[in-house]
């Protein structure tokens, strides 16, 4: 008997609910006071461990995000970026794993691509100000692909990891009108788990300089 | 504002260009490696023979004749041996004899006309010993312009072959002939410097 009466009351139940949700519209209201799209050339330092893989400053990046002014001073939105780094060694010498030499020249690449939901905090300098320094924090997911070369002998190594970057930036308003065009200065610290050879939770300073449009 | 900002795609775009593949001086670059035998102590030795002769691979078929080791790269490998504290044996052994020194050395240079993944697959009688490319040590993959160099253990019984110490020099014959021999002697160089233990002093 209550096996007959189970089925019945939650089909009552939803057919019951039905109408009352159809009353109103379904949509969240969605009305951001503005929106903001980033596109930056970015260089990049490697750090700790991966500093030792691919040394130097890497001039191969990108980064290009959305953010939606949610309140007053604040935005969450999404975040692609994308960063190569390279070092060619005339001479290296490694030892193997099975505990011989081995010397010449090397090539090691990296490249991650980062996708990030992201949120910024805007400080408040006023109407009229050309300055709009801000504070941010992205995480997500961030795809590794790493290979190293000695003369036609290759190793290459690849994986999704998770990425968090911190970030300090500046916007610089240059025009100002049903679209607002900004210079973007940011500095972001990518830390990521991607580990590969000798580097573990591969790591980077980044420096972007982009133009932001706003409206 | 306009221009600026064109002028920014561009760069972003030509950001993505290039750094993916290796420069030539890596890509026709040369590689050495070389390795002891697990634990082994040098330092007992005294005198090694090192065969004039080197044998040629072509495509994995040893070729009936060998080819007499460039000069100079013999006498870089005694000089480099003798800064070790050996004493070189030039007495050439008899057919089927062990040479009358504690180690012997013979080099074997590998043309191929394909990409060749070697995995121990090399064996050849050296003197008086059949011997193989020990387990112990790494082999890859390459093309042409290859030389392995091994150092037997000649004071060993004819049945108890031990490869003591040995040297693969990758690509340093690369696209020329065999007297051809500034990279080859690089690569040997290379070789007896990253050996530390070969030395006897």
């Amino acid at each position: 008997m209550n096996r007959a009466i189970a089925p019945a009351a939650l089909a009552a139940l939803v057919l019951a609910a039905w109408p009352a949700s159809a009353q109103q519209s379904g949509w969240e209201e969605y009305r951001p006071n503005k929106t903001l799209f980033t596109a930056g050339y970015q260089i990049s330092q490697p750090l700790g461990s991966f500093h030792d893989y691919t040394g130097g400053t890497s001039f191969r990046g990108f980064t290009f995000d959305w953010r939606s002014i949610l309140g007053a001073n604040f935005s969450a939105g999404l975040r692609f970026n994308w960063n190569r780094w390279n070092e060619n060694q005339a001479l290296a010498t490694v030892t193997t794993p099975s505990g011989g030499t081995m010397s010449g020249p090397t090539f090691h690449v990296a490249d991650q691509f980062g996708v990030q939901a992201i949120g910024h905090y805007y400080f408040d300098m006023g109407r009229d100000s050309r300055l709009l320094p801000f504070l941010g924090v992205g995480l997500g997911g961030v795809w590794s692909n790493s290979r190293q070369q000695t003369i036609d002998l290759v190793s290459s190594q690849d994986g999704f990891y998770f990425i968090a970057t911190p970030e300090l930036g500046l916007m610089f308003n240059l025009a100002r009108g049903a679209t607002t065009a900004a210079l973007n200065l940011s500095v972001l610290y990518n830390f990521t788990t991607a580990s590969f050879r000798n580097v573990s939770n591969a790591s980077a300073l980044v420096e972007t300089i982009g133009m932001t449009f706003s409206y | 504002m306009r221009r600026a900002s064109c002028i920014l795609f561009a760069a972003i775009a030509a950001a993505g260009c290039g750094g993916y593949d290796a420069p030539d001086e890596v890509t026709f670059g040369s590689v050495a490696y070389t390795q002891q035998a697990p634990g082994f102590d040098f330092k007992p030795l005294n005198t090694y023979y090192l065969d004039p002769q080197m044998e040629v691979w072509h495509d994995g078929e040893l070729q009936p004749a060998f080819q007499p080791v460039p000069p100079q790269t013999l006498d870089l490998i005694n000089q480099k041996m003798a800064a070790y504290g050996w004493t070189a044996v030039t007495q050439t052994p008899g057919p089927g004899q062990a040479p009358a020194s504690d180690v012997g050395m013979r080099l074997a240079y590998f043309k191929t006309t394909y990409t060749y993944y070697y995995s121990g697959g090399y064996c050849s009688i050296y003197w008086a010993y059949y011997a193989c490319w020990p387990g112990y040590a790494y082999a890859g993959q390459y093309t042409t312009g290859t030389v392995l160099t091994m150092m037997i253990d000649t004071k060993a019984p004819v049945n108890q072959t031990k490869v003591l110490w040995v040297s693969a020099l990758y690509a340093v014959l690369l696209g020329s002939t065999i007297e051809d021999t500034p990279r080859l002697n690089t690569a040997m160089a290379r070789a007896f410097d990253q050996s530390p233990y070969l030395n006897t002093k």
